[in-house]
């Protein structure tokens, strides 16, 4: 048999339904359809299928759509009135706020500046206390071991925990007042500086970590 | 060709409640049962509808005249926003059937038998309709429920020609095949 097979007359059969198959494929298709029963039932059922599709029911919409829909407008409007104020005022605010700083630099030039500098300085100390706070959380790790003895209730450990805390403490002073030594400026907070007391800490704290099982 | 009151729009960009209310009175039944092909219950129809004319509200300071027609215009809105709510909440549901719309076809001069029998068939394709995966629905929800041109499907869904072609043609089918299927079942004998 040199015919298409079911699979491919499936693909020919809308087209030959609506009456848009090209002449050569549907004299392949009617030969198959000649042998096929299966294809044959379901060329005849697909026009019902069609039309049962498009025969969907014309319904009256309800009585009150139109209230319905006036109040879904209504609130919709209320809504964007509401955006378009909030971002009006939020445009005035920018625009005076704009303004007010362009003036503010030009009346009041040198006292911005040693504004902008003492900002300078804040974020600075900002930063350096960003940095001071891995060593608050290496405190809170220990005394969190010694509580945690505590409640245990084996004292010896947490004098041993205590000891160890004194020991990271001194530990810590001592290597800050090298570092002090070693600059002129004294202990100053810088970022750099800081970060390599941080790491040293770090390394103390390791050790103790270890000593401490 | 003018086919609103300009007035009227004029007055429904303004959010005029009458104007509303005159517009919903004019184009609201196209919308609405736009709207019901596509979700299948009445009452859900009903949110759609309303949805689309508050969308047509916050799009209405972009339509021209000049564009093309008011309804065309409203259709396509209303087609988009059907499209989208559609995607959106394919996933989450097997819609049923309204019975009550189901049952408010136009009668025909057929014998009551006859009609029973067909009504039962048209009910159970559009069930099967709600069955079928989306990608087999969308192209039958727009070309045969909607009067879409397979172009204008394709255009609204974003894929080519040929994929509407073809998966049309493959929903078509299954419900062909579920529609044999029931009948061998209800009629062994036959």
């Amino acid at each position: 048999m040199t015919g298409i097979d079911c699979a491919r007359a499936e693909e020919l059969l809308s087209d030959d339904c609506e009456g848009t198959l090209d002449p050569l494929f549907r004299s392949d298709l009617q030969a198959h359809l000649s042998t096929c029963p299966a294809c044959r039932a379901l060329r005849a059922a697909l026009p019902e299928v069609v039309e049962d599709l498009r025969r969907v029911p014309e319904l009256a919409p309800p009585a009150d759509l139109g209230e319905r829909v006036a109040a879904a407008v209504a609130r919709a409007g209320k809504e964007r009135a509401r955006r378009g104020g909030a971002f009006r005022f939020q445009a005035a605010a920018a625009a005076v706020a704009i303004a007010g700083t362009t003036a503010l630099y030009a009346t009041r030039g040198p006292a911005l500046r040693q504004g902008a500098r003492f900002m300078e300085r804040a974020s600075n100390t900002g930063v350096y206390i960003m940095e001071r706070k891995d060593r608050v959380v290496e405190d809170v790790r220990i005394l969190r071991v010694v509580v945690g003895a505590a409640f245990e209730g084996r004292f010896d450990r947490v004098n041993d925990r205590v000891e160890d805390y004194r020991r990271l403490l001194e530990k810590r002073k001592s290597v800050e007042q090298k570092k002090s030594e070693a600059s002129p400026k004294g202990p100053v907070p810088q970022a750099a500086g800081s970060r390599g007391t941080l790491s040293a800490n770090r390394r103390q704290f390791n050790l103790v970590k270890h000593q401490c099982g | 060709m003018s086919d609103i009151d300009p007035d009227l729009l004029r007055r429904c960009r303004e959010g005029d409640q009458a104007a509303w209310r005159d517009l919903v009175a004019t184009h609201g039944r196209r919308v609405f049962n736009l709207a019901y092909r596509f979700v299948g219950r009445v009452d859900e129809a009903e949110d759609v509808t309303q949805e689309i004319f508050v969308k047509v509200y916050r799009a209405l300071g972009s339509y021209r005249p000049t564009d093309g027609s008011f309804p065309a215009w409203l259709t396509t809105v209303a087609r988009h926003h059907a499209i989208d709510r559609y995607r959106r909440r394919r996933d989450e549901r097997l819609v049923a059937e309204d019975p009550a719309a189901l049952a408010a076809v136009p009668s025909s001069d057929e014998g009551p038998l006859r009609l029973l029998e067909r009504e039962e068939r048209r009910h159970f394709v559009h069930r099967g309709l709600r069955s079928l995966p989306a990608t087999l629905r969308e192209p039958i929800l727009l070309c045969d429920l909607e009067g879409l041109s397979v172009e204008e499907a394709a255009a609204s869904l974003g894929i080519p020609v040929g994929t509407v072609k073809s998966r049309l043609n493959r929903g078509r089918l299954e419900l062909a095949k579920r529609l044999l299927a029931a009948r061998g079942r209800s009629a062994p004998t036959s």
